[in-house]
C-alpha cells in the first residue's frame, strides 16, 4: 500500500488547503526523513517567512504607538500625564525585547519609520483631535531618540 | 564574499536562538532555492509541527469549555442563561471552522474527549461550586451530540 508519505509534492500541496493539520504533520515527517523532494516547500518556505513577518508587525505596531505618544508629548504638552509616559515606557520595553530577541530587526527601523509615522499621525490626530496638518509632514524625531528611554520631546 | 546564505546549516540553527527574524528569512530563501543540506531542516520541522500542535490544542480548549457548559446546562437547569447558550453556540461555530481547516482534526476529538472531559469537570466545579462526584464520571455525552449545533442536554 502507498504511503501518505509517498503521494508526490503536488497532492501534499492540496492537503495544505484541505487538511492543515494533517499536512503540518506530514511534511514535519518529510523534512525529519530527508524526503524533500515529496515536501511542499512552497507552502513550508511561505509559512516560516510569516512567522518572521508577525514579529515585524509586532515591531511596527510597538513603533507606532510609541510615536504617537511622542508627538502627544511634544504637541499637546499641557495635557501630559503619567499614563502617556508609561505608555512611552511600556512600549519602548517592548522594542527593546524584540530587539534583544530579534536583532536583525533593528535594520527594519530606519527604513519602515516613514510609513509607521504615517500610522502614528493618525493615531495621534484621533487621540488628540487636532488635524493633521498641526502635525510635521515627516517624522521630526530620529531613531535614537525614539528609542532613547531618556528622551522626550 | 561568502553569502549568508553558503553558512553551513549547524550555524543556521544557531541563528534560530540569536535571531528568529533573520533565521525566518534565511531559511525561507534557502528552501525556495532548493539547498536543503544548508538549511536548518531540524528547526523547520519543529516550526511546522508546532504550528498544528497549536490548532489541537486550540481545540482541545474549546471543547472543554463547550462540554463544561453542557454539563452545568444538565446539571444546574434554573442557572440556564443566555450566556450559557451564547457561549455554547461560539464555540460550536469556532470549532466547526477548525474542523473545516482540518478535517483530520475530528479524530482527536473522538481520542482527546476522556482527557477534555476531565478538565470540563474541573471548569465546571469551579464555575458552579457544585461538588466533583456530582459529575458523572464518564463523559455522559457523545461526539456527535458535542458537535451537534441542536443538541442540549436535559435536566438531571
Amino acid at each position: 500500500m502507498q504511503s501518505q508519505l509517498d503521494k508526490p509534492a503536488v497532492e501534499q500541496a492540496d492537503l495544505y488547503d484541505e487538511d492543515f493539520f494533517e499536512w503540518t504533520c506530514r511534511n514535519a515527517e518529510l523534512l525529519r526523513s530527508g524526503r524533500f523532494e515529496q515536501a511542499d516547500v512552497e507552502h513550508i518556505a511561505e509559512e516560516i517567512e510569516d512567522m518572521g513577518k508577525r514579529d515585524l508587525r509586532a515591531l511596527d505596531s510597538h513603533e507606532e504607538v510609541l510615536v504617537a505618544h511622542l508627538l502627544k508629548c511634544q504637541f499637546q504638552p499641557e495635557k501630559r500625564s503619567p499614563s502617556w509616559q508609561n505608555t512611552i515606557a511600556v512600549q519602548r520595553a517592548g522594542v527593546a525585547r524584540l530587539l534583544q530577541r530579534f536583532p536583525s530587526l533593528r535594520g527594519r527601523i530606519k527604513p519602515d519609520l516613514p510609513m509607521n509615522y504615517g500610522f502614528a499621525v493618525g493615531r495621534a490626530v484621533r487621540d488628540t483631535g487636532l488635524p493633521k496638518n498641526h502635525f510635521p509632514a515627516e517624522c521630526p524625531f530620529t531613531v535614537e531618540q525614539i528609542l532613547d528611554p531618556e528622551f522626550l520631546p | 564574499m561568502q553569502s549568508q546564505l553558503d553558512k553551513r546549516a549547524v550555524e543556521q540553527a544557531d541563528l534560530y536562538d540569536e535571531d528568529f527574524f533573520e533565521w525566518t528569512r534565511r531559511s525561507a530563501d534557502l528552501l525556495r532555492a532548493g539547498r536543503f543540506e544548508r538549511a536548518d531542516i531540524e528547526h523547520i520541522a519543529e516550526e511546522i509541527e508546532d504550528m498544528g500542535k497549536r490548532d489541537l490544542k486550540e481545540l482541545n480548549s474549546r471543547v472543554q469549555v463547550l462540554v463544561g457548559h453542557l454539563l452545568k446546562w444538565q446539571l444546574q437547569p434554573a442557572k440556564r442563561s443566555r450566556s450559557w447558550s451564547s457561549t455554547i453556540v461560539t464555540q460550536r461555530i469556532e470549532i466547526e471552522a477548525d474542523l473545516k481547516q482540518s478535517p483530520s482534526l475530528k479524530r482527536k476529538v473522538r481520542s482527546g474527549l476522556p482527557d477534555n472531559y476531565e478538565k470540563a469537570v474541573r471548569r465546571a466545579t469551579a464555575e458552579t461550586g457544585l461538588a466533583s462526584d456530582l459529575f458523572p464520571a464518564e463523559c455522559p455525552f457523545t461526539v456527535e451530540q458535542i458537535l451537534d449545533p441542536e443538541f442540549l442536554p436535559r435536566a438531571q
